[in-house]
């Protein structure tokens, strides 16, 4: 695995032997004191898939993990989802690579977009991510924190519906409603719809609505300049290649002698691996091999300290207004009056005026007849 | 022979009977002379398309006719749908068509699809309520009338691979009784083989558990029976299209090319796009209309002239006459109306009446209290008068009584004035 093979590389190799003692002082070993403890610790991962029912969502996580998640899995018929709601599953599985062990959650959110009236739909989605921000918000500020459960959403993957000519209303909705809360990574589904040109002026499309509509999408990191051209090249390609447009399959096919991933048609085998067919491969390398953390570190740094700082200020205006309430933190300090309550004030007063006004007039009127 | 046959038939009705006919007539031309005769008038025929945005419905249309129809791509973000016709005048060897394709723009995009369906069973219902209100005029031209009614409603169904999505079928519910519909999987290249026949399995079982009626290929006419019964069993067909051609072994063929392989839309084998126009074009399309005009457009008709009121006769009575109902109609309405303005005019009469009643009792009553005003008035007039005498009076006594007192005073002093003379004069006498 490459990245394995790179943090190898920057391992410490005492060169000298003779300098050893003088020169070497050993913090190089750091990075393999993080792997090791790493390991020991395990990882968990949280990914929540959206889209609309019927795009491959199922199909394409079994691919990604290469597990089969969603063994009993009841598939409503038409007539019961006229008014479905949107319901949140979690499935939560333990694997384990080469020694590393991965906690991953999927969260499924069965429902969305079905039904005929459709508004709203994405609110059971932000009610789940803001609960799990609080959940941890209050963990951490709680006397006992040495097992912390981290259940925080760390990436979402959207699932665009291949068949539009771009974004629809509900998935504008969706993305705006949590492109503050979730790093929001778009797919193309079922690519295997659509011929290179097609994707091309898809990807296009998208990319533009995306920035027309102000979505703020999981922007990948900008490569260090130290690293070698070949990952600056990945990198660039990566990001050229956003939204991914990805193909899934549960089976395996015999294709060229080789037993592939793929779909089978009359008419050619798509491999899912190749990358000539689709980006599943650049999504996969991302989403585990190279970003997984920074996903994760994303999540902390700027979603869930920006739900954070939000909290606080709600409840020490909150603290203004009431007496003292129930609140994980402690003693905070009286603010001045914000803005918010001086332009009430403001226009509290505007209404008096325009009533006193009233009343005069009236008076008049009266004083006339 | 004949002539007694003919008096047998002009006395009672019995069923005709057939004969054999000894030599060749010629009326076995009727039907080219009807042909010839539909030929110069040119056939009209109306396709409504019902799907999502961008599911492929303006390239099918392409495909199907082997032209470019100048369709503007349509964006996701309408507010409702709306349906656009588009008329096109085809010519293929002598026959002309006039084509209307109608897109129902922008259905499946909004977040709340509650109403969706009803531009499109309005718009339908305006096509047929246009023909009836020809039909319906003294003057007619029903051979000059270009026939805007829906024909065909070809359903695109996304191909999710589940089944069907349940917009599809408050949709198809909706317009099952007013059209034909034939339902399409569209954009077919995304589905395998296997996962297509469970997918087709399932579509047709939620239609029919849910009731609702498709279009058949009828199996009457003996010559495309069997064709058409095949096809039956192929429903929902999964369609491909595409207006490009690619070349395939030393053909150009339209096709789509992608990196794994070449989708062929002619190839039976690859999709169900010549089974489609087989069925759509080659052999149905007449059944079509004539289901059109005799299925649903007479339920149309009924319903509508029920709601107006009018009622078939039963047997015995006299032969029902749409002009004679239609004049009685207009009578009734008209007495109607009469009546109700006389009633009005009374009422408004009435209220006038009582108004006039109730202002006299007011004048009335205003009299009375200024009468009794005035009497009080008087009264008091009276008193104060009275009271005047009284004082006057007392003011005389008092000043007689002053004036006595006064005079007596007089006297008094005028007496003691005298007094002393007297006593002088008694004095004197003594």
């Amino acid at each position: 695995m490459s990245t394995g093979l790179r943090y190898k590389s920057k391992l410490a190799t005492p060169e000298d032997k003779q300098d050893v003692d003088k020169q070497y002082v050993g913090f190089a070993t750091l990075p393999n004191q993080v792997h090791r403890k790493s390991v020991k610790k395990g990882f968990d991962f949280t990914l929540m898939v959206a889209g609309e029912s019927g795009l491959g969502k199922s199909t394409l996580v079994h691919s990604l993990f290469l597990t089969d998640l969603y063994k009993e899995r009841k598939l409503l018929s038409a007539e019961e989802r006229i008014s479905q709601t949107v319901e949140i599953l979690k499935h939560t599985v333990d694997i384990e690579e080469k020694g590393v062990k991965l906690k991953l959650t999927i969260v499924d959110t069965p429902g969305f977009g079905d039904a005929v009236n459709n508004s709203e739909c994405w609110k059971p989605v932000t009610d789940y991510v803001d609960q799990q921000f609080e959940q941890y918000f209050r963990d951490e500020s709680g006397l006992n924190r040495k097992n912390i459960q981290d259940n925080r959403v760390h990436c979402c993957l959207y699932f665009i519906s291949p068949f539009g000519h771009g974004l629809r209303p509900v998935d504008v909705g969706f993305m705006k409603a949590l492109h503050e809360k979730v790093n929001i990574v778009p797919l193309i589904a079922k690519a295997d719809c659509l011929v290179p040109g097609e994707i091309r002026k898809l990807k296009e499309r998208i990319r533009e609505e995306i920035d027309k509509f102000g979505i703020h999408v999981y922007q990948f990191p900008e490569c260090d300049s130290d690293e070698d051209e070949d990952f600056k090249q990945q990198d660039r390609e990566l990001k050229e290649s956003a939204p991914f447009a990805v193909i899934g399959s549960n089976t395996v096919v015999e294709a060229k002698g080789q037993r592939v991933r793929g779909r089978l048609y009359p008419w050619g085998i798509v491999e899912v691996e190749n990358q000539a067919h689709c980006d599943f491969v650049k999504l996969r390398n991302m989403l585990i091999r190279t970003h997984m953390h920074d996903l994760k570190d994303v999540t902390c740094d700027v979603h869930y300290e920006n739900y954070r700082a939000q909290c606080i200020q709600q409840m020490t205006s909150k603290l203004t207004q009431d007496s003292r309430m129930e609140s994980p933190i402690p003693i905070l300090p009286l603010p001045t009056p914000d803005a918010e309550t001086e332009k009430l004030i403001r226009m509290k007063d505007e209404e008096l005026r325009r009533m006193q006004e009233m009343l005069q007039k009236m008076k008049l009127q009266m004083q006339d007849q | 022979m004949a002539a007694t046959d003919l008096e047998r038939f002009s006395s009672a009705e019995p069923e005709p009977r057939s004969l054999s006919l000894g030599g060749h007539v010629g009326f076995d031309s009727l039907p080219d002379q009807l042909v010839s005769k539909s030929v110069t008038q040119g056939f009209s025929f109306n396709i409504l398309c019902v799907g999502e945005t961008g599911i492929g419905k303006s390239t099918l249309m392409n495909t199907l006719f082997n032209t470019t129809f100048e369709t503007e791509e349509a964006s996701h973000h309408e507010e409702c749908v709306r349906l656009r016709p588009q008329t096109y005048d085809l010519q293929e060897s002598n026959v002309q068509l006039k084509l209307t394709i109608v897109d129902a723009v922008g259905f499946g995009d909004q977040i709340n699809k509650d109403e969706s369906y009803r531009p499109i069973v309005d718009y339908i219902d305006a096509q047929f309520e246009n023909y009836l209100q020809e039909e319906l005029k003294i003057r007619r031209s029903l051979f000059d009338y270009h026939d805007t009614r829906i024909h065909v409603c070809l359903y695109f169904i996304t191909p999710t691979g589940h089944s069907l999505k349940s917009l599809d079928l408050v949709t198809m519910k909706k317009l099952d009784s007013k059209v034909n519909i034939i339902p399409i999987i569209a954009k077919a290249d995304t589905i395998s083989k296997s996962e297509l026949h469970k997918f087709k399995i399932k579509i047709m079982g939620e239609l029919v558990s849910n009731g609702v009626q498709i279009y058949q290929f009828p199996t009457d006419d003996e010559a495309v029976a069997e064709i058409n019964a095949v096809m039956n069993a192929h429903l929902p067909f999964a369609v491909v299209g595409s207006t490009e051609e690619v070349k395939v072994g030393n053909k150009l063929v339209r096709a789509r090319q992608y990196p794994w392989g070449v989708v062929q839309v002619e190839n039976e084998n690859h999709c169900d796009f010549v089974k489609l126009r087989e069925m759509l074009i080659r052999v149905n399309m007449e059944d079509l209309r004539e289901q059109t005009h005799s299925r649903h457009y007479e339920l149309y008709r009924r319903c509508k002239l029920e709601e107006m009121g009018f009622q078939d006769s039963d047997g015995d009575s006299q032969p029902f006459s749409l002009q004679e109902t239609y004049e009685a109609k207009r009578k009734e309405f008209l007495s109607e109306l009469q009546r109700k303005e006389e009633e009005m005019r009374q009422m408004f009469v009435n209220k006038v009446k009582e108004t006039e009643l109730e202002l006299k009792e007011k004048e009335r009553e205003l009299h009375e209290k200024f009468e009794h005003l005035k009497r009080l008035h008087q009264e008091e007039k009276r008193k104060v008068e009275e009271k005047r005498r009284e004082l006057e009076e007392e003011t005389n006594a008092f000043n007689r009584r002053k004036a006595a007192v006064e005079a007596l005073q007089s006297q008094a002093l005028h007496a003691t004035s005298q007094q002393p003379l007297r006593k002088d004069k008694d004095k004197k006498k003594s």
